[in-house]
């Protein structure tokens, strides 16, 4: 199989050849990897896609995921709305200062348009563009929109936004509800534009934050709304918060494959959750994939795919992106453990 | 030692059981009887805060409680200290000691710093919170400043966790990292990590950070030990 079906294959919730391998696309350990300053990646499309291919080529027996993306970090949802952002040279953009300091401006909040607000039309048209150059062999596969809970965190910042869902629910229900359709809106836009899109990600750390009351009340709603769309696409949820006490409501959202931290512990997940959703994870980026020994390295992906691969439905995969400094050949002993382990029938491990 | 009458103590019992519950109106209205039967401000904070508190981080660590709940715990804090700071200028006695606390320069991350922050308020520490993407500079200045008895760094993300060991050189090179305990945190730290950069104490969350820093300085005092 190649690794791209192998890995379709697995999100399907079935038993590939052999477990694959995924990496969420990261700028920063792209930029690094091509020897550019992460500023270029994000201010060039060229610099984007050649930093992209280069990585994607180096390492071909993994699936970059989403792969080929106009990655603007994480500023793009929020400068729709009116952010205001930051651009370190050496590091990723980020949002700065929290713009609905006043909670009754959020009465007022208006969902964005993905042609004229913000980043988002400079995505819309760096997607043209990496779609336009992309060698044969290399196609531009998802959109991607941040979730609510990410979004609403930024704008109200993260504490006071978990206070209003307290303190002043109908507030947070309403600025939870903008930022929901925002999602889909954005999501629907770049699919507009995507030739031949096959999913849609959907990155949302916070919603974890919330006790299983509050996410049952906010969260399964918002992310029913936003899974429910989308017939036909492949729908991957990222959240590398521990996830422990909303796993039972996660899986009635309606995503396919879940990619979860080392906050989360695998087995409990497998457990929980893993006869319906196509597991991605969770080897610790940094403490074992930045820092590990060639030892503690296999025997953490050896553990993970003793653990998540039995019976199919997973993708070894990092609790998150590479980090920037990770070393090219910690890599490849990732690569070299799933073939090592993860021939099916993967031999079961308990934790 | 004077003795608690019958009124503080159902004062204190009262304020422990409603910032448990987060009950945010109930707390203020104890907090505010408490200043009005003119209990000392460390006394309503020790005595009746903070063991509501301790049970908070218990409710956390039996998942109980999440971060949404510590977040609001965290709010009600900063509202009562509105109400206790005016009192506390005419009497610092009480104080457990001072602790300086930032998230490191280009890190923006605060929810796990404030619930610090506040908890340690709640134990009776004197907090003084630089923020977030905090200059090292800023770190030295302000414990020059104020001499604090300890200093929290928090990180969550790799790129800014050496920043930490930063703000401990040019502690070392000014002369005052001996004088004061340093605590790093944040999802990123790790025990080895934190003995790496010579730190003092790793946590790996607000509750653990304010039962070491505690623990330490009724050590220092020859109280209990750790």
């Amino acid at each position: 199989m190649e690794p791209l079906e192998r890995f379709l294959t697995a999100a399907r919730m079935e038993e590939p050849d052999e477990v694959p391998i995924a990496l969420l696309t990261s700028a920063r350990f792209f930029s690094r990897l091509y020897g550019i300053k992460i500023f270029r990646f994000f201010h060039d499309p060229k610099m984007m896609l050649e930093a992209t291919l280069h990585t994607m080529e180096r390492f071909p027996d993994i699936v970059f995921f989403p792969g080929l993306w106009a990655d603007y970090g994480i500023v793009v949802e929020p400068s729709a709305f009116g952010s205001r952002m930051y651009w370190p040279v050496d590091f990723v953009p980020y949002v700065k200062g929290d713009l609905l300091k006043n909670p009754e401006e959020i009465r007022d909040l208006e969902i964005p348009d993905p042609k004229t607000d913000g980043l988002m039309p400079f995505v819309l048209e760096s997607i043209h563009y990496i779609q336009k150059r992309a060698p044969k062999g290399f196609k531009y596969l998802y959109a991607v929109a941040r979730g609510p809970f990410q979004v609403a965190s930024y704008m109200r910042g993260p504490t006071e936004f978990l206070v209003d869902l307290r303190v002043r629910p109908d507030v947070a229900q309403r600025l939870i509800d903008v930022c929901t359709e925002t999602t889909v809106e954005w999501l629907k836009a770049q699919l507009e534009v995507i030739d031949d899109p096959i999913g849609i990600f959907v990155p949302d750390d916070v919603a974890s934050f919330l006790s299983p009351g509050l996410f049952e009340k906010f969260g399964l709603p918002a992310y029913k709304r936003i899974f429910s769309e989308f017939d036909g696409l492949l729908k991957v949820y990222h959240n590398d918060a521990d996830s422990t006490h909303i796993l039972h409501l996660l899986s009635q959202c309606g995503f396919h494959v879940f990619n979860f931290s080392p906050a989360t512990d695998i087995g409990v997940v497998k457990e929980w959750i893993g006869q319906k959703v196509c597991l991605m994870g969770n080897v610790d980026p940094v403490n074992v994939m930045l820092r590990g020994t060639p030892e503690t390295i296999e025997e953490e992906c050896k553990r993970c795919i003793q653990i998540g691969g039995p019976g199919g439905g997973y993708i070894l995969s990092l609790g998150g992106g590479p980090s920037m400094e990770t070393p090219e050949e910690n890599i490849e002993i990732m690569i070299r453990a799933a073939k090592k382990y993860g021939r099916y029938p993967v031999e079961t491990s308990r934790r | 030692m004077k003795r608690r009458s019958r009124l503080e103590d159902e004062i204190f019992k009262k304020l422990s059981l409603k910032i448990e519950a987060l009950d945010i109106e109930g707390t203020l209205e104890e907090v505010e009887r408490a200043l009005s039967e003119k209990i000392p401000p460390y006394e309503i904070l020790r005595q009746g805060l903070s063991p509501g508190m301790d049970r908070i981080g218990q409710r956390y660590e039996r998942n109980e409680y999440f971060l949404s709940e510590l977040a609001l715990a965290s709010h009600i804090m900063k509202r009562t200290m509105d109400l206790l700071n005016p009192y506390f200028e005419a009497s610092k006695k009480g104080c457990l000691g001072r602790f300086l606390i930032g998230t490191v320069k280009g890190d923006l991350h605060d929810i796990g710093k404030n619930i610090v922050s506040t908890m340690l308020t709640g134990a009776g520490f004197e907090v003084y919170d630089l923020g977030i993407d905090v200059p090292d500079e800023k770190f030295l200045k302000k414990a020059l400043e104020i001499q604090p008895d300890f200093i929290g760094m928090s990180s969550l993300l790799t790129t800014t966790m050496l920043n930490m060991k930063s703000v401990i050189k040019l502690l070392q090179e000014d002369g005052i990292r001996d004088k004061l305990k340093i605590f790093v945190g944040g999802a990123v730290v790790t025990q080895s990590f934190a003995d790496e950069i010579g730190a003092d104490f790793y946590a790996k969350d607000a509750i653990e950070c304010t039962q070491k820093a505690r623990n330490w300085i009724e050590m220092k005092k020859g109280g209990t030990s750790l």
